[in-house]
């Protein structure tokens, strides 16, 4: 009888799991429409996940590696990488699934009529949730378990504590941030505060990481062993003493973690209750369609906590990257070559996560996509409003960290940075034209996983063809100024060209 | 070939999904000041043909044209030129009405709002404008695509299955708006497979079946022309259902 219950139990847990998968598959989709094929589409809703878990997969690997050869000299970067880098996918796995369950009531409605006690309702969705996670959870105590021949055993064992405390504090977090989004409802402000405020450790741990891997910490006894976290460098050294205190706090998190997380695991799975707090009265004000088109987005982005977790990385990158500049030139005297990696680390990326913002702000359309795609819209009009926004958050990125490099001498740096407006406005145009073309066909078949690498590969060949050439005449030259008419041509032919593109397009 | 009258014209439109064909060389037009039905049972394309003649699917051939020019030259004045209430209004679902009305509005360049004003207490939407729209019921999902849709006074109506979810108020007021338009010049091209709706407002009905164009006339030329005495027994007969449901129904004695 017990065993009968116990598989009733499982198949509801793979039932719900399946239904997880195929919702957040929906809500993800372009176009908001239902997917033809269903298995496909749970197909597809999987490979995301191993999308999302293996790139964080592969980063923790790279860090166990640098925890075996640079780490050992500052024993709290190899825990709090391992804390950082788990603590991101199983937040936004989380975040996904419960966005997807928003969708519609199917999950909890299924579950409120079966004849189960609510302790076991609970339990089916708690289990749910954590069969969803799977290579969030599995691949980072799989690559640590690897790990131990290589980096020693107790720098696996501050990495294994590092990991529980962070699936439970992601586990915290998403369950504070979408009852607060449940309770309030998304459109209040109060709600977007709290949840931004809350949102803020995300970005703490983070832009932490970013310093820990420059800066030489060193911590006295105290903090090595009874501040929680920080006592993780405790247990890296072999600290006995640490390690208890350590494992009581990480039971204590652990404690907290599974009691909020089986308290709202249930809400997690429910669909949104949006509501407003008045009664509502006409009040439309007509602006320009570029306008009104960005107003719309924003309007999305803040109140999806998935959109605007997309949103946070570029913002984060500026950050996280100025941090970096200032420990960097603290650690003594920078010369011409570490200039340039500097420039090819830090402002690179930024080109590369401007185009990626273009690409979310698409992804913000694609639930009424069918629905905009109806409207009298010129083929730039759409493209301008994502233009506008993408390049105001560049400048203010080529504001900020240009005046850190003002700040060290190194305002030379600027000009290509300025020079590169055409390159991510190139790589928006580009975007523009993989919507425009893919979306359509999409409408009929299953978003494809290949089709989406294509346009990250394409992507990356619009923005690093210029800036490819701009840093070998960097290399060669030694010189920033040299190889700068070189990278505005690239880029200006690739924007005439990709608007050109854009102009003939159907 | 185009006609003077002619405000929606399809020649040959075939639309497929990977190896299935969902519509199958399909023509009809739609005349100025008329209403055409197109009907079919479930999975016979009629949503395929309206999302191919808004831009939505990709047409594997066959021409689209709205009061005389082909989607494809001018696709912003076609879309200038049509209201469209779709089957499922996928709307921009965390908006509120209002914010989503000022975005058509905007991009639709209306001068003033004065009649969406109006649609909007038409259908008594007025208390939903501060609400998201993922949390409004179908039916008032359903009004905010369709204020949506009129509120640019529209010279082409192209309506999927327009009456989902409404109430019988605001169906009543739906079809009157329907009617008018047509009575004054506006084009509307209607799918439903509610036969008694179909035979009271529409013109002209075109019946397709696996994607392909089984009959079409007025309602009295297909009664004549099938021998059947209501729009249902046409649609039966032409879709070759009759023995189907006899079958069925023996099955259940």
């Amino acid at each position: 009888m017990q065993g009968k219950k116990a598989s009733a139990s499982s198949i509801l847990v793979k039932s719900v799991v399946k239904e997880l998968l195929y919702q957040g598959y929906v809500a993800s989709r372009l176009t908001g429409m239902t997917p033809g094929d269903i298995k496909k589409a749970i197909r597809a809703s999987k490979r995301s996940r191993i999308f999302i878990a293996v790139p964080f997969a592969i980063v923790l690997l790279i860090i166990v590696f640098e925890g075996y050869f640079f780490f050992r000299r500052s024993p709290l970067l190899f825990p709090l990488a391992v804390l950082t880098w788990t603590f991101i996918p199983t937040f936004v796995t989380v975040v996904q699934l419960s966005y997807g369950a928003s969708a519609g009531p199917q999950i909890r409605e299924f579950l409120s009529t079966l004849p189960i006690d609510k302790e076991k309702v609970d339990g089916i969705a708690a289990g749910a949730i954590i069969n969803s996670l799977g290579y969030s959870i599995i691949a980072p105590i799989a690559i640590l378990l690897i790990s131990i021949p290589l980096v020693g055993g107790w720098l696996a064992i501050s990495g294994l504590i590092a990991d529980a405390i962070s699936i439970s504090l992601a586990l915290i977090l998403v369950s504070i941030i979408m009852s607060i989004y449940r309770k309030l409802g998304a459109t209040n402000r109060l709600s977007a505060a709290i949840r931004i405020g809350i949102t803020i450790p995300i970005l703490l741990l983070s832009l932490s990481f970013g310093y820990f891997q420059t800066a030489d910490v060193r911590l006295d006894a105290v903090e090595a062993t009874f501040v929680p976290i920080l006592n993780l460098a405790g247990v890296a050294t072999g600290n006995l003493e640490a390690l208890a205190i350590s494992l009581l706090y990480a039971a204590a998190i652990c404690l907290v973690g599974y009691i909020a997380f089986m308290r709202t695991s249930v809400s997690l799975l429910s669909p949104l209750e949006l509501f407003s707090s008045h009664i509502g009265k006409f009040n439309v004000k007509v602006r320009s369609a570029s306008m009104a088109l960005i107003l719309a987005d924003f309007k999305q982005i803040t109140r999806s906590p998935r959109l605007a977790g997309f949103i946070a990385v570029p913002f984060l990158y500026v950050l996280v990257t100025i941090f970096q500049s200032f420990s960097f030139h603290s650690s003594g005297v920078v010369g011409i070559l570490q200039r340039q990696i500097q420039f090819v680390s830090n402002v690179l990326p930024v080109v590369a996560i401007s185009s990626f913002l273009a690409y979310v702000l698409y992804l913000t359309e694609m639930r009424g996509f069918a629905y905009i795609e109806t409207l009298p819209l010129g083929k730039f009009t759409n493209v301008k409003g994502k233009i506008i926004v993408v390049l105001t958050f560049y400048l203010a990125s080529v504001l900020v960290m240009g005046l850190s490099y003002l700040y060290f001498g190194e305002g030379i740096i600027i000009l290509p940075m300025l020079a590169m407006v055409l390159t991510v406005a190139a790589s928006i145009i580009y975007t523009a034209l993989y919507f425009r073309y893919s979306v359509r066909s999409m409408m009929v078949g299953v978003v494809g996983f290949l089709n989406q690498a294509v346009y990250t590969v394409v992507n990356m060949l619009v923005f690093g063809i210029p800036a490819a050439i701009y840093t070998i005449g960097l290399f060669l030259t030694s010189n920033f100024i040299t190889p700068l008419p070189y990278l505005l041509i690239a880029s200006l032919v690739e924007l005439l060209l990709l608007s050109w593109l854009l102009a003939k397009s159907s | 070939m185009l006609q003077a009258d002619e405000a929606i014209g399809i020649e040959a439109l075939v639309v497929k999904y990977a190896d299935k064909v969902a519509v199958d060389g399909l023509t009809f037009s739609v005349s100025k000041g008329s209403i055409y039905g197109l009907l079919g049972p479930n999975g016979a394309g009629k949503s395929s043909t309206i999302k191919a003649i808004v831009g939505l699917v990709q047409r594997a051939s066959g021409r689209v044209r709205i009061l005389g020019k082909d989607i494809d030259e001018d696709p912003v004045f076609v879309k200038s030129n049509i209201g469209l209430v779709p089957e499922n209004p996928v709307l921009l679902d965390s908006l509120t009405p209002n914010e989503f009305f000022e975005l058509i509005a905007s991009v639709r360049r209306l001068n003033d709002t004065k009649r969406m004003k109006s649609l909007v207490y038409a259908f008594e939407f007025e208390e939903f404008m501060d609400t998201p729209i993922a949390s409004l019921s179908l039916g008032n999902k359903q009004k905010c695509a369709v204020i949506a849709a009129l509120a640019h006074e529209p010279k082409v109506l192209i309506l999927d299955e327009p009456f989902n979810g409404l109430d019988v108020r605001s169906v009543r007021i739906f079809k009157d708006i329907i009617s008018k338009h047509a009575e004054n010049g506006g084009a509307v091209l209607f799918s439903t497979h509610i036969m008694e709706v179909a035979e009271k407002i529409c013109d002209r009905v075109g019946i397709i079946d696996h994607g392909i164009k089984v009959a079409e006339g007025t309602m009295q030329s297909l009664k004549e022309s099938i021998h059947g005495s209501s729009l249902e027994e046409v649609f039966i007969k032409v879709t070759n259902m009759e023995k189907e449901i006899e079958d069925v129904l023996k099955a259940l004695e």
